[in-house]
C-alpha cells in the first residue's frame, strides 16, 4: 500500500500522528529495513504533533523530536545478490559482481547557487553535466558581450556527478531574477544581478544567523514569497538531473538530484551535500532554513524522504569539517542519553560518508592537534589551508587560528578561529569510536570521497597543470594566484575526486555503493585503490589471479565492520592494493600507507601510520628520480593488534612527487610571461593521494568456535 | 498654485495684471508700470516674420558657434563620473575581494586617464585604421550582430538534415579483448618478455594457461566502449585497438601502465543512432550552419554597396628546381 503523499504538503505536520500509516508502511518496506531507533527510544514519547486541520503550516520548523518508530534509512547491507532497481531503467548490460571503479563528483555549485550566481557564474546544471560528459562549456567572468573568458573541458569524462547548489536560496534566487517578481527591483535582487565578489554578501544572514531568517527584502515579512518559487529551481535541478541521466542499456553516465545543506552559523561551516537515490524526492529541499540543527536535518531527511515518499532514499555527506571549528563532526548532543542514542542512530544512517579532500583544503588530518596521539606524519600538511598562529581578517573581523581544546569556536569559514582534532577525518573517526562506547553505536561511522566544490560547474575539474579555478575571481592565472578571504586563490586547490567501488553505473547500484562505504577519495588524480580485511586472508593472496574474488569471499571491502573474531585468529590481515592513474601523464605510486586510529585503556585517541609497500627510503616533498611502481600489492598484518581496543583501519596510496598547480602553471610560461604573483610563498611540490574508507574492528565481538 | 483673482480683457491690461499677480499682496509702482509696460509692447515685435527671420538666422550661428566649440572641447576633456568609478571599485572588488582604499582609487584613475589619453591619441593619428587585431575584432564583432539573424529551426530542417548526415551521429565504437600484462615494475625487458611469449601463442595448438603480471587491470574486457576502455587503460592504449587484427595475439601494447598482449575477439565500429537520439545533436549541429548561413547573407546583401577593383596578378616565371 502506497503512503499518502498529501502530508509532503504540510512538511510540518508529524506523521506519527497515525500509528497504521507507519505501520502500513513498515510492513511494504522489505526486509532492509533499519529500525535501529526502536532499540534507543522506546521509551521515548513522541512530541506533540501540530494539529492537521491547521491552514496552513508555520513558516520555520522547530523540528520535533523523532516519533520512536520512525525507520531510519535502508540496510546499509549488500544487495548484490538480490539487487533490484527502485527506478525504471534498461538493466546494464555489464554487471561486475567483483564491482568496478567509478570516478565522479557529489559537490558541484552552479549559477543557482546564490554565491556563484553573485560572483558571475552563468552555468546551468545542465551545462555542468555536459561538462562532466567531456563537452566544452563556457568559463565566466563575461564580457560586455556576453562573451565568456573561454570555453574549458574535461579530458577525461566522469562515470557520475551531481549538482549539489545551495538549496537556503532557491526561492530567493527565483524571486530576484525574475522580471514579473515585485521584489525582483529591491537593491538586494539588483546588487545580486551585477557580478562582484559581494554582491551576494547582503543574503548571507539566513545561513549565517543561529536561527536563520529568510532575507525579509526579498521574501517579505513571512519569507512566503520565497517559500513559494523554491520549486522552480528545485524543480529544475531535478530536471536537468534526469535529462543527465543514462537510462539505457549502456550506463555510461549517472546523475544524482542532490542540494546542498548550507549552514554557516557564526561562520562555522555545517554544510553537507544532500544526495538522492532516485528522481523520487520530497517537494521542497530541506536546508538550514527549515533544519537549523544538524540532528533536525537527519530527522526531516528520514520523515520527509525515507518514511514518506515509496522508494525515496537519501544521504547527507558532511564537507570542510577543516573550517568548522569543532562543531561539524562533534559529539553528539541531547538532554538525555536517550535522545543522544537516537541521535546517533540517526546520524550514523544519515550520513554514511564525508568529504575529505576539496578545493577549500584536506579534512584528513592536521599535525599539532590536542585531543590526539601519534607521530606527525608529514602528508597531512598537504593542501592545509590553516595553519596554528596564523591570522585571518575580512572587513571588522579579525581571527587567529588556535587550537579549539574542547570548545567549539567560530569563523573557520574565513580562515579563522579555532580548530580542533575532529575537524579532521582521523580524528573524527577516533571520536566516533568514542562516542561508540558512550551510545552504543557510532554516530561517526564515515567513509571518505573527494570533491571538486566547483562553483563555476566545472565538475571533476581536477588536473593542477590545466586547472583553470573553481570561483569566478580564480579563473584567470594572476588572480588565482592572489589572495581571497575564504580560503580560495593561491590558499585554495582544484578539489578531489569520489571513486566508487559498485557492481554498474546505475544510480541504484552506485548509492548502495556510497550507502555500504565502498568508496575512496582522491586529491584529483585516478589512483584506483582496493582495500580489504579479514582474520585469514593467504600470504600470498596477491600472487592469486582471482586475488579480488577471494578477497570478497573470506573477508570484507573498505567501509565494512570486521566480522566477529574467530578464536584461533591472532591478528587481523589486510589486502591492499593500488594502481597508478591510466592517464599518459599521470605519475607513478611512491607507496602504500595503511593508517590504523585506535582507543587504548586509558580512553586515548591514538592513530599510527605503516609503511606497508613501496618506497619508504626516499623523502617525501622531494622531486623523486626513482621509477615508482605501476601497481603495489601486499599482504599486512597488524603488528600491535589488540582485540580488546577498538579500531580503523583504512588505506592511503602516494604518488610520487609532482608540482602543485600554483608552480606547475608558472612554469609552463617563460619567465617574461609570468605574472607577479608566480613569485609566491606556497609549496611546490606535494604528492597526489588517495584515500580509501576505513575498515573497523569493533572490540568485544568474538566468534565462539 | 492657483492664479490670484480675475483677469480682465485686453492686452496690455492684461500684462500689468500680470505683474500685480506675479507679486501678490505686493502693488507694483505707478513709475514702474510704463517701463514694465514699454516692454511688452516691445515683445510684440516678436510677431513680426522678419524679426523672426533675423532671429533664427542668429540662433543658428549661435548654435554652430557654441557646440563647434564645445566639441573641439569635449576631444580634450575625460569625464570620470560616479557610474564609471562604480566601475572600476567594483572590478577591484573582483579582483581583490574588498573595496580600494581612497590611494588605490587614485591609481585606478590614473590609469584609466591615461588609458583614456592615449586611446584618444592614437584614434586621432589614426592607428587603429590597419590594425589587424582591431580589424579582426569588429568584423566579430560585426558578425555577431549578423549570427543573430538567423532563425529557428523547423521540424523538417532537422529531419531531413538527419537524412543526409545519419554517418555523424552513431554510437561508441565497442571492444570485447584478452590481455596479458607485463610489469615492468617486476620485469627488467616486460617488451621482450612480451615479445618471447607471443611468438609461442601464434602457433594454433598452444593452449593459454598464464594469466600475466599481477594487478587491478581485467584480463577480459566483454564489449566496450573506446570510452570505458581508455578510462581503464589509459587513452593511447585504446586508439592502439582501432587498427589492430581480430582474433590473434598481437603486441606488444605500450600503455602507461606497461606492456601488453591483446587478443581482439570483437571490435564493432559505430552504428548509426536514431533520429530522436540523434535530434540534440542535430540542433547543435545546425545551429551554426543557420548562424553562417545568416551571417552569408548578410554578406551577400552589403556586398553590392562596394565596387572592387583588382589587379591581375603578373603570370609567375616556371619555377626550375635544380637536380
Amino acid at each position: 500500500m502506497p503512503i499518502k503523499h498529501s502530508a509532503a504538503k504540510y512538511p510540518h505536520v508529524l506523521i506519527s500522528d497515525n500509528p497504521d500509516i507507519l505501520m502500513a508502511s513498515r510492513t511494504t518496506r522489505s526486509c532492509c529495513i533499519l529500525l535501529a531507533s526502536i532499540f534507543f527510544a522506546a521509551c521515548d514519547r513522541p512530541a506533540a504533533a501540530a494539529p492537521v486541520g491547521k491552514e496552513k503550516p508555520p513558516a520555520v520548523v522547530r523540528a520535533p523530536a523523532v516519533p520512536a518508530e520512525m525507520e531510519i534509512g535502508t540496510a546499509v547491507s549488500d544487495r548484490t545478490s538480490e539487487f533490484v532497481y527502485s527506478e525504471k531503467r534498461a538493466p546494464c548490460r555489464h554487471r561486475n559482481p567483483l564491482r568496478n571503479v567509478h570516478f565522479g563528483d557529489l559537490h558541484v555549485h552552479s549559477s543557482y547557487s546564490f554565491d556563484a550566481y553573485g560572483n558571475g557564474t552563468r552555468t546551468k546544471p545542465e551545462d555542468a553535466y555536459r561538462y562532466a560528459q567531456g563537452e566544452p562549456i563556457d568559463l565566466p567572468p563575461y564580457d560586455d558581450d556576453g562573451e565568456p573568458l573561454k570555453q574549458v573541458r574535461l579530458d577525461r569524462p566522469l562515470d557520475f556527478m551531481a549538482v549539489t547548489d545551495h538549496a537556503e536560496y532557491f526561492g530567493e534566487m527565483a524571486v530576484c531574477l525574475d522580471p514579473d517578481e515585485p521584489n525582483y527591483k529591491t537593491k538586494m535582487c539588483t546588487e545580486l544581478r551585477q557580478p562582484g565578489y559581494e554582491s551576494y554578501v547582503p543574503m548571507a544572514p539566513t545561513i549565517v544567523l543561529p536561527t536563520p531568517k529568510r532575507m525579509t527584502e526579498i521574501c517579505d515579512r513571512d519569507g512566503e514569497t520565497c517559500e513559494r518559487r523554491i520549486a522552480t529551481l528545485w524543480g529544475a535541478t531535478q530536471e536537468a538531473a534526469e535529462q543527465a541521466y543514462d537510462r539505457t542499456e549502456e550506463c555510461s553516465f549517472t546523475s544524482f538530484v542532490g542540494y546542498e545543506y548550507s549552514g554557516v552559523p557564526r561562520y562555522r561551516n555545517l554544510h553537507r551535500n544532500i544526495i538522492f537515490r532516485n528522481h523520487k524526492v520530497p517537494d521542497k529541499p530541506i536546508s538550514y532554513v527549515e533544519a537549523p540543527k544538524d540532528y533536525q536535518l537527519w530527522e526531516q531527511l528520514q520523515r520527509e524522504c525515507v518514511v514518506k515518499i515509496e522508494g525515496c532514499d537519501v544521504l547527507a555527506i558532511p564537507h570542510n569539517p577543516n573550517l568548522s571549528n569543532a562543531d561539524l563532526l562533534g559529539p553528539i548532543k541531547g538532554d538525555t542519553l536517550e535522545i543522544q542514542r537516537r541521535r546517533a542512530a540517526l546520524r550514523n544512517a544519515t550520513e554514511p560518508l564525508m568529504e575529505i579532500f576539496q578545493h577549500k583544503g584536506n579534512s584528513e588530518c592536521m599535525n599539532g592537534l590536542s585531543g590526539i596521539l601519534g607521530e606527525p606524519d608529514e602528508l597531512c600538511e598537504i593542501e592545509q589551508v590553516r595553519k596554528i598562529g596564523t591570522y585571518s581578517s575580512y572587513k571588522n573581523i579579525f581571527a587567529e587560528v588556535i587550537d579549539c581544546e574542547g570548545d567549539p569556536g567560530f569563523l573557520g569559514l574565513f580562515n579563522g578561529g579555532c580548530v580542533a582534532y575532529n575537524d579532521f577525518f582521523r580524528g573524527a573517526a577516533l571520536l566516533g569510536l568514542k562516542e561508540e562506547q558512550r551510545l552504543g553505536i557510532n554516530p561517526l561511522k564515515m567513509g571518505v570521497i573527494g570533491s571538486t566544490d566547483t562553483h563555476v560547474g566545472a565538475a571533476g575539474g581536477t588536473d593542477e597543470t590545466s586547472w583553470e579555478g573553481h570561483i569566478v575571481y580564480e579563473t584567470s592565472l594572476d588572480r588565482r594566484l592572489g589572495s581571497g578571504y575564504l580560503p580560495s586563490n593561491l590558499n585554495g586547490n582544484p578539489g578531489g575526486l569520489a571513486g566508487v567501488w559498485a557492481i554498474e553505473n546505475s544510480r541504484d547500484a552506485l548509492f548502495d555503493a556510497l550507502k555500504r562505504r565502498e568508496t575512496f577519495g582522491t586529491s584529483g588524480t585516478r589512483i584506483v585503490p582496493r582495500f580489504f580485511a579479514a582474520w585469514d586472508y593467504p600470504e600470498d593472496l596477491c600472487e592469486n589471479p582471482d586475488m579480488i574474488e577471494q578477497a570478497y569471499k573470506l573477508g570484507v571491502p573498505m567501509g565494512s565492520d570486521l566480522p566477529a573474531q574467530p578464536g584461533s585468529a591472532k591478528t587481523v590481515t589486510f589486502i591492499a592494493a593500488a594502481q597508478r592513474d591510466a592517464s599518459g601523464n599521470s605519475r607513478p605510486l611512491k607507496k602504500m600507507q595503511v593508517i590504523k586510529g585506535w582507543i587504548d585503556h586509558k580512553g586515548d585517541a591514538n592513530y599510527r601510520v605503516f609503511d606497508v609497500a613501496g618506497d619508504s627510503e626516499t623523502q617525501l616533498f622531494q622531486e623523486d628520480t626513482g621509477k615508482g611502481f605501476n601497481y603495489l600489492c601486499t599482504v599486512f598484518n597488524d603488528p600491535e593488534f589488540n582485540p580488546a581496543l577498538p579500531a580503523y583501519y583504512y588505506l592511503r596510496v602516494v604518488e610520487q612527487a609532482s608540482l602543485r598547480w600554483s608552480a606547475a602553471q608558472c612554469r609552463t610560461l617563460s619567465p617574461g610571461q609570468r605574472p607577479a604573483g608566480c613569485n609566491n610563498d606556497a609549496p611546490e611540490i606535494i604528492h597526489e593521494l588517495a584515500w580509501t574508507s576505513p575498515i573497523w574492528y569493533r572490540a568485544g565481538e568474538h566468534q565462539p568456535d | 498654485m492657483n492664479w490670484p483673482g480675475h483677469l480682465p480683457s485686453g492686452t496690455e491690461r492684461e500684462n500689468i495684471n500680470l505683474i500685480d499677480a506675479a507679486f501678490p499682496g505686493r502693488p507694483v509702482p505707478e513709475s514702474s508700470r510704463y517701463y514694465i509696460f514699454a516692454f511688452t509692447r516691445m515683445l510684440n515685435l516678436l510677431k513680426e516674420p522678419l524679426v523672426h527671420f533675423l532671429l533664427l538666422g542668429l540662433l543658428l550661428f549661435g548654435l554652430q558657434y557654441y557646440f563647434g566649440n564645445q566639441r573641439m572641447e569635449d576631444d580634450e576633456l575625460i569625464v570620470i563620473n560616479d557610474d564609471r568609478l562604480m566601475q572600476l571599485k567594483n572590478n577591484w572588488i573582483t579582483k581583490w575581494g574588498r573595496p580600494p582604499t581612497a590611494q588605490e582609487l587614485d591609481g585606478l584613475v590614473e590609469d584609466l586617464i591615461r588609458e583614456e589619453i592615449f586611446y584618444r591619441e592614437a584614434e586621432r593619428i589614426g592607428l587603429g585604421k590597419n590594425d589587424i587585431i582591431v580589424r579582426r575584432r569588429l568584423v566579430q564583432k560585426l558578425t555577431f550582430l549578423y549570427e543573430a539573424e538567423a532563425g529557428e529551426l523547423s521540424k523538417q530542417t532537422i529531419r531531413s538534415y538527419y537524412e543526409k548526415h545519419r554517418d555523424n551521429y552513431q554510437t561508441d565504437e565497442i571492444f570485447s579483448f584478452k590481455q596479458i600484462y607485463f610489469n615492468p615494475d617486476q620485469r627488467d625487458t616486460p617488451e621482450l618478455d612480451a615479445a618471447t611469449l607471443l611468438s609461442k601463442l601464434q602457433a594454433p595448438e598452444v593452449v593459454l594457461n598464464y594469466q600475466g603480471d599481477s594487478g587491478l587491470l581485467a584480463s577480459v574486457v566483454e564489449a566496450q566502449t573506446h570510452a570505458r576502455v581508455s578510462a581503464e587503460f589509459g587513452n593511447d592504449f585504446a586508439d592502439q585497438l582501432r587498427n589492430l587484427p581480430l582474433h590473434s595475439w598481437q603486441g606488444p601494447l605500450h600503455s602507461s601502465l606497461g606492456v601488453h598482449l591483446v587478443y581482439l575477439d570483437k571490435r564493432s565500429g559505430r552504428t548509426a543512432l536514431e533520429f530522436e537520439e540523434s535530434r540534440p545533436f542535430i540542433i547543435d549541429d545546425l545551429i551554426d550552419k543557420e548562424r553562417e548561413k545568416a551571417v552569408n547573407r548578410a554578406y551577400m546583401r552589403i556586398k553590392d554597396n562596394y565596387r572592387v577593383e583588382r589587379s591581375t596578378e603578373p603570370e609567375k616565371p616556371e619555377t626550375i628546381d635544380s637536380e
